[in-house]
């Protein structure tokens, strides 16, 4: 198989994966994720796009980016165009950080931590505008970026390892 | 000029914030009814979906029915005691009923608010970013399902349907804070007759939903039942929405509310009940 056709199925197939098991979680477990206190959601697809956007060219990762922003906005959200928008950003910032950052453990949670934030922000923004959410800047802040910067650190400790090897394997000549 | 901005860059910027803010508009201002490319994938990643939430709603499936077995003797006791009462309310329904399709028959009834069919679905999925309650169901247009839809899920109603596609489809939950869409017209049946109202938002602190716009001369009680009144004209009538939890004068003093405890879980919901409305929708 070739380095080119390699990137073409492992990648969406993974992402595609984790954008299914978001889902599933938050479906499964809703009764512990989403408490009165706090809202933990679930970033899997998140935690791997900025794992493969260390390994893979930035071309194909920006194109799968805007695919799959496309498929959650339509599968989830029921409006297009929030992810579609933010899962390139984040690939483009993942890019440029790659240059001057070794991909370890350590870079990589705080990387995860500086996109998820960014991401639940700029969402924040978005529904506050919209009128679909009327909780304040600090309740966002406390009930819902802590926890969910929380429960993906910890998704990302344990998906790490296998989706680095994943990575690395589908990169090499 | 940096070379951050080369002209290049820019314009491809430019026309992709332009096309998303278009794509966004767009689909906001959209009616449920959408493109046939979206049903499409929609449809295709709900197929793939399913294959990942069986084993998953099997294995919560296990672990519930063996809580259920260490309650078992509990549950028990507490069911004979209502077993009671029960044949004789059983009675006493047969022959309501049998009194009431009488009385329809005479006044050439054929529909009435209160008559519905229902379609049953398992839930494969929820939007995981928690801003707008939806959940994917396996339930489509195929199996006769509608945009604006009510929803059930346990004992209680849960929201409306948003969006179909052939074989899936989006529910929004009736806790998510939207402004337009999403109010339930409501009743109470008390003694002296059937109080309306609108559930028109959720508390999510303390897991209430708000019933407003009731006359301030009603006289309700804590713990009465609440119901759809199906004069909305997307729902059928008595479908249980929860019990009054707390009634006092909204802030200008002019209507009240009442803070309903809702009948169904609105967290832990893996099987619902769509609910098709049998006499017109009047649109």
């Amino acid at each position: 198989m070739t380095k080119k056709s390699r990137i073409h199925l492992f990648v969406p197939l993974t992402l595609l994966t984790a954008l299914l098991f978001d889902g599933i979680i938050a479906s499964v477990f809703s009764t512990q994720l989403y408490t009165a206190t706090s809202d933990m959601v679930s970033r899997l697809i998140i935690i791997c796009i900025v794992l493969f956007s260390f390994y893979v060219d930035r071309k194909y990762m920006i194109l799968f980016g805007i695919l799959f922003g496309l498929l959650y906005d339509s599968y989830y959200v029921g409006i297009l165009g929030l992810y579609t928008s933010l899962f390139p950003i984040i690939i483009y910032l993942s890019d440029k950080m790659r240059k001057i950052l070794n991909p370890n453990l350590l870079v990589i949670v705080m990387i995860l931590i500086i996109h998820i934030s960014l991401i639940e922000t700029l969402l924040y923004g978005f529904y506050s505008v919209i009128d679909l959410t009327a909780i304040d800047f600090s309740v966002f802040l406390a009930n819902r970026l802590g926890p969910t910067l929380l429960l993906n650190s910890i998704f990302l400790l344990v998906l790490y390892y296998p989706v680095k090897k994943l990575a690395i394997a589908i990169m090499q000549d | 000029m940096n070379q951050f901005f080369s002209n290049k860059k820019l314009i491809i910027l430019l026309v992709s914030v332009i096309v998303v803010l278009g794509l966004i508009a767009v689909s906001i201002t959209g009616s449920g009814n959408v493109p046939i490319v979206q049903r499409f994938t929609n449809d295709v990643t709900a197929l793939v979906s399913r294959v990942f939430s069986k084993p998953a709603n099997g294995v919560v499936n296990v672990i519930d029915s063996v809580e259920g077995l260490l309650d078992t003797y509990e549950e028990n006791k507490l069911l004979k005691s209502k077993m009671d009462g029960l044949y004789e309310t059983e009675a006493k329904i047969a022959a309501l009923q049998q009194d009431n399709d009488k009385m329809q028959e005479q006044l050439a009834l054929t529909e009435t608010l209160t008559d519905y069919n229902s379609i049953n679905g398992a839930v494969i999925g929820r939007n995981p970013d928690n801003w707008v309650d939806q959940l994917v169901i396996d339930r489509g247009s195929q199996h006769g399902v509608e945009v604006d839809m009510s929803v059930m899920g346990g004992n209680g109603y849960i929201g409306r349907i948003v969006e179909v596609s052939p074989t899936s489809s989006k529910v929004q939950l009736v806790t998510t804070s939207h402004q337009n869409t999403g109010r339930v017209s409501a009743q109470v049946v008390t003694d002296n007759g059937a109080v309306h109202g609108i559930i028109s938002g959720y508390e999510a602190e303390t897991n209430r939903l708000i019933l407003n716009q009731i006359i301030t001369d009603a006289t309700l009680n804590e713990g009465d039942q609440v119901m759809t009144s199906g004069l909305g004209g997307l729902s059928p009538s008595s479908l249980l929405i929860g019990t009054i939890d707390e009634i006092r004068l909204d802030s200008h003093g002019l209507a009240m509310e009442a803070y309903i405890t809702p009948a169904a879980d609105m967290n832990d919901i893996r099987f619902v009940t769509i609910i098709q409305r049998a006499s017109g929708s009047g649109e």
